[in-house]
């Protein structure tokens, strides 16, 4: 019974209901229920970054790129050539793994700084050539898609709560991937990989192939939150797709709330969503970068506070609390990624 | 004791910038032969072990094991081949259980979890560890945190184990335990090489002692005609006092 509720299969079904159940009772209104969608997907996004950065220690800060391309990828087969978004997965989805393949090669050796540069720097380049090719990707403007009649089977709703349990299946789904694969050989590995890459490589372990697997498995997940994205808005273009502000959103969750933890991105985007989105009225008529500079600020007094992130703080104030009210036995934390 | 030869390292060349770590080295280890590595720090012992394991590119040189070049391979092919390494620090997996560790390097041989993970219990067994599994690494003494790294070495089922400085730094309790694991190894037939600076365990422990300096080969023998080498002497030990 104490296995059963200690399990992360158990806190996952939990969180599960409990967020499924908030519309009923706690979102009153259709601009909460926004920023919630909003937090969902990056919460999503933020998971599938925590993957390869929390579990192997690749650290990226061009994410945005594989969110961009599903996105991008999704809309113009949309638009364009007709197709169900269904049918757009797939394609999203390769052409994802594609974009990761081709910056684990060259990189995927290096790890560290090298590989946050070139991440950056390709999602840079994206963001550019997305604006240039403005016959393709209609350029600075984007690309409206035509909503069309309510079809929930293609994603498509009438009422906003389909894109919120859209969102809250998929970071259902990459919460029970994450807990997962942190249990399976490939994530002792990747924990290994990022402890001592050096040693891991003396253990047998081939740290380049770690790494680069890790990547195209969050590569791949981070393409399905630009296409739920893009259901929901019906909207993208190159800032929005590629931009250092998607970067952060999908970094910044998994760096605030405790890289390498189950909870940690969810906690991270639940806070730093809901700032931005609450912000965004008050930035609207000041300079792009203000929004970023709290990311930034907000990150930075936590990592002060707590290097491990916010859920860290979380559990040791809830311990504390605990404690002062006589209800808390102190046990021995085991060791590993906290599942928490 | 003695063998073929299962490595071979000829004019070995490992060059750092303006510094020369490593300066046309070479040597022989034949099949189930302890051998020491002892020098003054510096002297290329460390970087020796780096460029046979694949950690340090040598710049020239071969390195041939069990009849095959290896020199430039990456570290996990050539720990693949069967070649397992400790570190001079230790470097364990710090987020890692002591069980965790040694299981990730079985992983590498077994690919059943199940089958890994009982091996790195009888190898945590087999160094005296079988019940500080669950702990975190970073909760052990250095000695016990060494002993792990010789769990996740063997782990890794090797022909020819090499042990960088084991017994640095240990606390004179972990001493003779130590020592014994170290010497179960030997009495396995295991080839070994060891880098210590610790004489009483080369005199125990090696068949033949190498002695490094500026990087290059100063002496090499049994550890009692080394110890008497007057170069040796001068470079490294020092005079007896009188």
């Amino acid at each position: 019974m104490t296995g059963l509720l200690k399990s992360p299969t158990t806190h996952i079904t939990g969180f599960a209901i409990a967020i499924a159940s908030l519309p009923f009772w706690l979102i009153p209104n259709s601009g909460i229920l926004a920023i919630a969608i909003v937090a969902l997907l990056y919460a999503a996004a933020a998971t599938a970054f925590n993957l390869t950065a929390g579990l192997g220690g690749q650290l990226s800060f061009g994410h945005s790129i594989f969110f961009g391309l599903g996105a991008y990828a999704t809309a113009l087969l949309r638009q364009d050539l007709g197709w169900n978004v269904w049918a757009a997965v797939p394609v999203a989805l390769t052409i994802a793994v594609v974009a990761a393949l081709a910056l684990a090669l060259p990189s995927a050796r290096l790890g560290g700084v090298y590989f946050v540069l070139v991440s950056f720097v390709a999602t840079l380049a994206l963001e550019s050539i997305a604006t240039w090719a403005s016959d393709v990707t209609g350029g600075a403007a984007g690309i409206s898609l035509t909503v069309g009649s309510p079809a929930p089977a293609e994603l498509r709703f009438e009422n906003p709560l389909g894109h919120y349990y859209v969102a809250l299946i998929l970071l259902t789904t990459f919460l029970g991937l994450f807990a997962a694969v942190t249990r399976s050989n490939f994530g002792l590995r990747l924990r290994a990989v990022r402890d001592d890459p050096a040693a891991a490589a003396a253990s047998g372990i081939a740290v380049a192939r770690q790494r680069t697997v890790s990547l195209l498995v969050s590569a791949a997940l981070t393409s399905l939150v630009g296409v739920a994205y893009l259901q929901y808005i019906s909207y993208i273009d190159p800032t929005s797709a590629f931009g250092s502000m998607t970067a952060s959103m999908i970094a910044m969750p998994a760096l605030f709330g405790g890289l390498g933890t189950l909870w940690g991105p969810v906690l991270g985007a639940t806070v730093l969503i809901s700032v931005q989105q609450t912000l965004n009225p008050a930035f609207s008529g000041l300079p792009a970068g203000l929004g970023l500079i709290v990311f930034g600020v907000l990150v930075m007094a936590l990592q002060t506070i707590e290097p491990k992130g916010a859920v860290h703080l979380l559990r040791s104030g809830l311990r504390h609390l605990g404690q002062r009210l006589g209800t808390s036995k102190r046990t021995a934390q085991p060791a590993g990624d906290s599942l928490t | 004791m003695t063998g073929q030869p299962l490595l071979q390292v000829r004019d070995l060349v490992v060059q750092y910038d303006g510094l020369r770590a490593l300066d046309g080295v070479s040597f022989d280890v034949r099949r189930g032969e302890f051998l020491g590595l002892i020098g003054p720090n510096g002297a290329g012992k460390s970087t020796a072990f780096g460029a046979i394991a694949g950690t340090v590119r040598p710049t020239a040189g071969t390195i041939t094991f069990d009849g095959r070049p290896i020199q430039g391979l990456a570290g996990h092919r050539i720990a693949k081949l069967g070649i397992s390494r400790t570190f001079q620090h230790v470097r364990l997996f710090t987020s890692l259980t002591a069980l965790e560790n040694v299981t990730v390097a079985a992983a590498t041989r077994h690919r059943s979890r199940r089958t890994a993970r009982l091996r790195a219990q009888q190898l945590l067994e087999h160094v005296g560890l079988a019940h500080l599994a669950t702990s975190p690494v970073a909760a052990l003494s250095l000695g016990h945190q060494k002993l792990v790294a010789i769990a996740r070495a063997l782990a890794n089922e090797p022909c020819l184990l090499m042990l960088d400085e084991m017994m640095s730094g240990i606390a004179d309790h972990e001493w003779s335990h130590i020592l014994s694991v170290l010497t179960d190894l030997r009495d396995t037939g295991l080839t070994l090489i060891v880098v210590e600076h610790i004489m009483e365990i080369i005199d125990r422990l090696t068949d033949r002692v190498i002695v490094f300096s500026d990087g290059r080969i100063l002496a090499e023998g049994n550890s009692l005609d080394v110890q008497a080498q007057p170069a040796v002497r001068a470079t490294y030990l020092g005079e007896p006092i009188a």
